[in-house]
């Protein structure tokens, strides 16, 4: 890789090419691989690819173009409450609807700090909602049989299968 | 924009991480969401998983009134400063019972119901309130007329969970009289043989840190003529795995030592020391930490003073919670207003050591007074079933 390289180009799984730099796409483990296999040159016209869409990925690219400075050179306390509060309001944007493809991706892409923020944002999303609504946003199936739900509304009174 | 509808499957390990980051609340209700989720929740992985989650770092004060008139009432602090009630794990049966906690780990708690008039033990149970599970401790093996709970703990090697008790008094010459073991995985007691300590007591409360249960401990060695007594003063432990008892020296230090309380901080034993000096003007709160391990002076205990720090009036520091001294204050005899020492005793004071920062904590809202403190986390911990480490 060219250390004149300061921002690499990749292709999301709709195609679309997005610019990444290159401090921000060492957040991820494998984007960093691919820095060091993948030629970045002029005269290379090879772009990898990720595989998450492109709604997604601009989300993620903001993520981390944000963490970048923080990540590379450490930060001062008030560094890092400037970046929690940032967290907070990027996670507040319309992120809600595309939340499991971030997790997906951050997962995918191996950046802990994203996966982390994205499952604790997931999990204070789920805190207050009814059984039904889980099973909905999950797409799961209600497989208790009558019996079963029941016996489990025996065991423990108050329970709601909906 | 997508929907709610065009959400991805998501994998197993994702799902599993974001239920550990939910509280116990959420997850006793998700139990009902389908069969995986249900078996995934009693998991014994997953259940310690989800109790030393981050989320679960900043563990719940329980406080405990500790004057045995209020016959049943629990509050736990949040690191918000918030009180909430608990409710207790049984309705009062008769209004001459009172209830103590004997001890608490990983979101259990051992409470005994004993008789205010005689202290004689009416039922022992531990209890999950997080999850209202209950379990009623059967009498010990030899239990004629009394027993005394000394405590309750986590023993991590064998993955149990054990109450001591003894079978007599508690505070006198307490290790000489028989002693019996009850553990929550076998659901049976078992007495334990100790070396003869002659006449060795110790404090009401254990504190329980990495598979063994502390408590002061004091001894009289003898009587003087002008009938005062002395004591041999030291910490004595009880491993949890192996059953037995050591009795481990107390630091030298110039001043007299006022050991307050035993607790843990930074996951080793701490020891609280309250001292005023001698005209009565200055006081001041000492924190000491114990070690284990082969020192090289040939001491199989080291122990260190943390902080010392001078503090406004006379406290009494009762534990550690959220890396501060918990402390409440007494009544003073020479208080002549009992509305005065009304006043001081509903307060905590949380002291930070390291900053020297006091934070005063009311709780006359409630009209209550506490004594006793435990570090308690919500946990999904199971009563019925403590499985064996694999």
């Amino acid at each position: 890789m060219s250390s004149s390289v300061e921002a690499i180009t990749v292709l999301s799984s709709d195609g679309d090419e997005f610019k990444i730099t290159v401090s921000a796409a060492k957040l991820s483990k494998p984007l960093n691989w691919m820095l060091e296999d993948v030629c970045f040159s002029d005269d290379c016209d090879e772009v990898p690819t990720i595989e998450v869409n492109s709604k997604t990925l601009v989300k993620v690219i903001e993520y981390c173009e944000k963490h970048a400075p923080r990540a590379n050179s450490g930060a001062s306390d008030s560094d890092a409450e400037e970046l929690k509060k940032w967290d907070i309001e990027f996670m507040k944007m319309d992120v809600k609807d595309i939340l499991f493809h971030i997790l997906m991706a951050a997962n995918y892409l191996h950046m802990e700090g994203l996966y982390d923020l994205a499952c604790q944002t997931a999990a204070d999303l789920m805190k207050g909602m009814t059984v039904s609504q889980i099973r909905k946003i999950f797409h799961i199936k209600n497989d208790f049989s009558s019996e079963e739900q029941e016996q489990l509304r025996r065991q423990h009174p108050g329970c709601s299968f909906d | 924009m997508e929907q709610i509808g065009d959400n991805p499957f998501l994998p197993e390990d994702i799902i599993r991480t974001i239920l550990k980051s939910l509280p116990v609340k959420s997850l006793i209700r998700f139990r009902c969401v389908c069969k995986e989720w249900k078996n995934l929740l009693k998991t014994p992985s997953f259940i310690t998983e989800h109790l030393h989650h981050p989320m679960n770092e900043n563990p719940l004060l329980l406080l405990q009134w500790g004057h045995k008139l209020d016959p049943l009432h629990f509050h736990i602090l949040n690191h918000k400063m918030q009180l909430l009630e608990v409710q207790p794990p049984l309705p009062l049966m008769d209004s001459s019972l009172r209830t103590e906690i004997v001890g608490c780990s990983n979101g259990l708690l051992c409470v005994n119901y004993y008789d205010l008039e005689t202290s004689l033990p009416f039922l022992l149970l531990v209890w999950n309130p997080a999850t209202r599970e209950i379990r009623h401790v059967p009498n010990p093996i030899k239990h004629k007329i009394q027993y005394f709970a000394l405590g309750f703990g986590f023993s991590p090697v064998d993955n149990d969970y054990k109450i001591l008790v003894s079978l007599e008094r508690a505070d006198i010459d307490s290790l000489s009289n028989p002693l019996e073991v009850y553990s929550l995985r076998t659901g049976s007691w078992k007495e334990i043989k100790v070396e003869d300590f002659g006449g060795l007591g110790i404090s009401d409360f254990a504190a329980t840190v990495d598979g063994a249960m502390f408590w002061f401990g004091h001894k009289v060695t003898n009587i003087a003529e002008n009938d005062f007594f002395a004591y041999d003063e030291m910490v004595v432990s009880f491993d949890m795995v192996m059953e037995v008892f050591t009795l481990i020296p107390l630091p030298c230090d110039d001043d007299d030592l006022r050991k307050s309380f035993l607790s843990v901080y930074e996951n080793k034993l701490a020891m609280l020391c309250d001292t005023e000096n001698e005209n009565y003007e200055s006081y001041r709160t000492d924190l000491w930490v114990m070690e284990e391990g082969a020192f090289p002076s040939g001491e199989r205990w080291s122990w260190s003073k943390k902080y010392s720090i001078s503090t406004p009036s006379s406290i009494y520091p009762r534990g550690i919670w959220l890396e501060k001294i918990v402390c409440i204050a007494l009544p003073t005899y020479d208080e002549p207003e009992p509305e005065i020492n009304h006043r001081t005793m509903d307060v905590l004071y949380m002291l930070n050591p390291s900053t020297h920062e006091w934070v005063h904590f009311n709780c006359r809202q409630v009209g209550y007074q506490f004594s006793i403190i435990f570090n308690y986390a919500e946990s999904l911990m199971p009563i019925a079933n403590i499985h064996p480490c694999s």
